[in-house]
């Protein structure tokens, strides 16, 4: 069984052709600015949508952490939340969502097998994102094993910190790797991310020097990781393997995470504003200036 | 009479010899009219015209229309012979009364409460443009006289008033040369000039013989465009194929074709069909294909609707042009299959070297180009409203009536099946009520509004020697409308969720809540709205939606057409839909009393397909679109910004491909509009199914932060 929370049809960034992305909860690294926060933990959280809510008072019943104060604001308090879905079932409005739900790897499948027919005359296929995939290691493997055999394209989205066996099994069956890199400075990855980069880059060597199918992606966001010296050492990484991955991404800042954030309670502590179509252009031309061609994801 | 003549010569024409036939008789109106209108050379410098008086106007729509009501006006102006107007009123109002649609009590009730709709309008058709720029007057006539060896003997008038079409567009033609002659001696400014010289050079030749070229071929479609009331132009890259292939300056007749898109445009003319395969597959496509394609790009008009046929043989380059056409954001072309509508005519008794002639009249109904009068749109049946007369034994809820057959008390009912019967059974009784009124207006237009000047141009009518509008053409199969599928199958499928398998609610507590609106039935209205809809790749919930669909394709071939065919079914939603949604009471897809919102044609109802493209088009391809003889419309939204990456376009050229390839037969393409967007933001329910990308994802807008929903709407619209 694995944890997730959404299967998408008909994703056209994740991978070649038309595909369908499993997310899976969980995720070591704590990315500030983290536009997935619903991925982060591996346990299941309840989401709360303060803009839908019309504080009616209906889903009071049930829960010991609920209250309505003199202006009709509802209060939840978390550490009571037991994430018995009362709330969900009593609202009208679809105020309340318990993010993630537990399910097998066969059922999972058989949903993203639903769109194979578009899978066949693109190459699309089974991306598994997250959240972090290395993080359910044997579910994600399970998906791959299984997407293997039905014939159909099979990748990971990762942030590179999974086990080295993660890596060695998934490659062995012909996973393709949208690979994440954020920072070469490793105190400064720590920084960002809470985790250093040394493992991270010893998984993505190791993929290079496997052959595997790799993709590097790398999000850019505005005044956290993009210095001209970040983007000089990153470009220097990037030369240095060059031939050894198939293309490098650049992934413009979005704020797309923080209204996710405040829904499941995470008070969103990192303020950025959305990368401009200036700032790519300056990602975009510093990567140039050190040899390096990027793609832009739209 | 003379005197009439000087005020109103159409009116002269028609009362002129009244113990003719009505058909010869507006073929008079028509001759007479041609030699005293006013006529022009528009902005495009094409001929300009109408074929209209105060008393009367011909259009293929209504051939000629009795306006009784103007004599007043007429008398007014000239006392002295108010009389002898008084008498040709009545005449008028006689004939328009007969004309008007002979619908009686039973179907105005089911009209007024927007269960059917059997108007029979028949309007639109696609004539063979070709026929007057590829033959001539001369030829026609020659088909004339041939025909009429064959023809049955009674139809000598019918011949005649062919013949009098032809002798109106000789005389249009004549004046159009003087006309031209005379502008080009006086024009001063070279280029208008050229058009002049290159008008009265055209008028030399045509109408009478063939045009030569592609100048001469497009004066001599407007003549026929415009005296037939701007109808759709239909296959134009085949017709006028031959004429581009005579010209040798092809810069000349490029401006020619991008004048006529103005013309076009400027006389809101209706559909006009692009590429297609012969029945041995082979593609269709040719140079005019893709210039019509690149001003349609350039000039971004909404009218007129361009259809593109595609096929198993269709080229990648002409995938590219499409594709290109649709980024730009004009919404067209809608492209149509041959691999499932040719089998779908084949099917109804058309044979493959016709059924790969179809195009679409009107808005996107399907024709066989100049050979069919399929009757758009003979009439619609409401799914919602007879699953409403289902649920209340055949009283319409919105009014307490007992306007339908009661099919039983479904608050006892102890199967799923049960309630689904007596829903088929409204549908069934229902749909034959549409055929019957569809019926009575094709008969009251056979009698009181022939068309000779179609019968010239369309097969059949002069073989047989019969007009147009009575069976003449080849085909005349009917078109009848389903509107509200997924609606009521979305309800079907929730009462047999919640009400047989967990019963969680009885029949009679849910039928009690629809005639409450669903007031002080909260919870229950929250678990019905929120059931599985269809649009989602979920098969018991797409099943039902299919199932009743295809049922009602069936009972419809079981009933002629007045025209001697049969009908045949499909589904495009035009304004109607709004009217049936709010004419039907409260639903158990937790529709309320009055909510204007049914499904978009074949489509999910617009919010609740929320798992993306993919799976829409799977639970769309559950329908049989090879029964769908008259045509399904079926709409993909998609933000702008798909277009502007090449894995865009190819994932959308994808889509599109496997769509057709699964069996899909239509396919449009709708980019987010802005409105769109704002009203999400007001309306977020309605608009569950919309996908943004947002910084290299997707996602859902309504799920969006107002601010973020914001910063969507200005970077999506910034480009345009």
């Amino acid at each position: 069984m694995g944890t997730i929370f959404n299967i998408q049809k008909f994703c056209i960034h994740d991978g070649d052709g038309i595909r369908t992305c499993v997310f899976l909860k969980g995720c070591p690294l704590r990315c500030i600015w983290c536009h997935n926060p619903e991925g982060l933990d591996r346990e299941r959280n309840l989401s709360f949508f303060e803009e839908r809510c019309t504080g009616c008072g209906r889903c009071l019943e049930k829960c010991p952490g609920r209250s309505i104060d003199e202006n009709g604001k509802l209060h939840i308090e978390r550490e009571k939340c037991t994430l018995c879905g009362s709330c969900v079932e009593a609202c009208l409005n679809k105020v309340n969502e318990i993010m993630g739900y537990e399910a097998s790897a066969e059922e999972v499948f058989a949903d993203v097998m639903k769109d194979k027919m578009f899978y066949d005359t693109t190459g699309g296929g089974l991306t598994v994102s997250g959240g972090e995939p290395s993080w359910q290691a044997d579910f994600t493997l399970s998906l791959l094993r299984m997407g293997k055999e039905a014939g159909i394209g099979i990748a990971v989205e990762s942030c590179g910190i999974g086990k080295r066996e993660f890596y060695a099994e998934a490659a062995d069956l012909g996973t393709t790797f949208l690979f994440d890199m954020k920072c070469m400075d490793s105190p400064k990855h720590k920084a960002l991310t809470g985790v250093s980069n040394e493992h991270i880059i010893g998984n993505l060597l190791y993929l290079f020097e496997r052959g595997a199918d790799v993709r590097i992606r790398m999000p850019m966001i505005p005044g956290c990781n993009d210095t001209e010296e970040d983007i000089a050492k990153l470009a220097a990484f990037l030369k240095e393997h060059e031939g050894k991955y198939k293309y490098a991404e650049i992934m413009p800042y979005h704020t797309l995470g923080v209204g996710k954030s405040g829904r499941l309670g995470r008070e969103a502590e990192f303020k950025a504003e959305n990368a401009t179509d200036e700032d790519t252009a300056r990602w975009v031309s510093l990567f140039a200036q050190n040899g390096i061609t990027v793609k832009v994801s739209k | 009479m003379e005197r009439i003549r000087e005020i109103d010569p159409m009116l002269y024409g028609f009362f002129k010899d009244e113990s003719l036939e009505l058909g010869e008789r507006i073929a008079m109106a028509l001759v007479e009219f041609a030699r005293t209108c006013d006529i022009s050379f528009d902005r495009s410098y094409f001929p300009c015209f109408e074929f209209a008086s105060k008393t009367t106007r011909f259009s293929f729509s209504d051939s000629l229309s009795y306006n009784w009501n103007s004599i007043p006006s007429l008398i007014e102006e000239h006392p002295e012979l108010a009389d002898e107007l008084n008498v040709l009123g009545q005449k008028l109002k006689n004939l328009e009364e007969k004309k008007s649609i002979l619908r009686d009590a039973r179907y105005h009730v089911k009209a007024d409460a927007q269960a059917i709709w059997g108007g029979g309008w028949g309007g639109h058709s696609n004539p063979d443009y070709g026929r007057l720029v590829n033959i001539g007057t001369e030829g026609v006539r020659a088909k004339i006289a041939e025909c009429k060896k064959l023809g049955n003997p009674d139809s000598d008038w019918f011949y005649r008033a062919c013949e009098m079409i032809m002798d109106a567009f000789d005389i249009l033609g004549e004046r159009f040369l003087e006309l031209a002659r005379s502008l080009a001696a006086t024009e001063t400014d070279p280029k208008i000039k050229k058009y002049y010289e290159d008008a009265a050079r055209a008028f030399e030749v045509v109408p009478k013989k063939p045009a030569y070229d592609f100048v001469s071929a497009a004066h001599s479609f407007s003549l026929h465009f415009v005296a037939d009331g701007n109808d759709s132009p239909g296959r134009f890259d085949q017709y006028m194929w031959r004429a581009w292939e005579l010209t040798e300056n092809k810069d000349e007749a490029r401006d020619a074709i991008e004048r006529l898109w103005e013309n076009f445009h400027d006389r809101r003319s209706w559909n006009l069909c692009l590429a297609g395969s012969d029945e041995n597959w082979n593609d269709e496509s040719n140079e005019l294909t893709y210039e019509i394609l690149r001003i349609a790009r350039e000039k971004k008009y909404q009218t007129p609707n361009i259809t593109l046929r595609v096929h198993r043989n269709t080229p990648e380059v002409l995938w590219d042009a499409i594709t290109d056409t649709l980024a730009s954001g004009i919404g067209m072309p809608a492209l149509y299959n041959d691999d499932v509508v040719c089998p779908a005519l084949e099917k109804i008794g058309i044979p493959d070297y016709d059924s790969h002639d179809y195009c679409m009249n009107g808005c996107n109904q399907i024709d066989i180009f100049g050979k069919s009068h399929m009757g758009l749109e003979d009439g619609e049946v409401n799914f919602a409203k007879c699953l409403e007369y289902a649920l209340h034994n055949g009283v319409n809820d919105m009014n307490g009536n007992q306007d339908s057959i009661p099919t039983g008390d479904l608050r006892n009912a102890e199967t799923y099946e049960e309630v689904e019967r007596a829903f088929l059974e409204q549908m069934e009784y229902l749909t034959y009520l549409a055929c019957n009124s569809a019926n009575n207006a094709q008969h009251a237009r056979a009698n009181y509004g022939p068309n000779p000047l179609r019968s010239c141009f369309i097969d059949g009518c002069l073989e047989k020697g019969i007009d147009y509008r009575n069976g003449g053409p080849l085909y005349g199969h009917g078109q009848i409308l389903s509107e509200g599928m997924p609606d009521t199958g979305d309800s079907l499928w929730a009462i047999k969720k919640l009400v047989f398998i967990e019963k969680k609610y009885t029949m009679a507590q849910l039928i009690d809540a629809l005639c409450a609106n669903f007031e002080g039935y909260d919870e229950l209205h929250h678990d019905f709205k929120n059931c599985e809809k269809f649009g989602n790749d979920i098969p018991e919930v797409d099943d039902i939606t299919a199932r009743i669909n295809n049922r009602f394709f069936q009972i419809l071939k079981r009933n002629h057409t007045y025209r001697g065919g049969i009908y045949t079914g499909g589904c495009s939603t035009f304004s109607r839909a709004a009217g049936y949604g709010a004419n039907t009471a409260a639903l158990p897809n937790g529709k309320k009393k009055g909510e204007s919102l049914l499904a978009d044609s074949i489509a999910a109802t617009p919010g609740c397909d929320t798992h993306g493209p993919t799976s829409l088009i799977k639970s769309v391809l559950k329908y049989d679109h090879v029964e769908a003889g008259s045509g399904f419309v079926f709409q993909n939204k998609f933000d702008k910004k798909i277009f502007n990456t090449e894995k865009g376009r190819e994932s959308f050229k994808a889509l599109a491909k496997a769509f057709f390839a699964g069996g899909g037969q239509q396919y449009t393409v709708t980019v987010v509009s802005r409105e769109e967007l704002l009203d999400a933001m007001e309306n977020p329910d309605a608009h569950r199914d919309l996908i943004v990308r947002v910084g290299g994802y997707s996602a859902y807008f309504v799920q969006l932060d107002r601010g973020l929903q914001e910063n969507v709407i200005a970077r999506t619209f910034l480009e345009v």
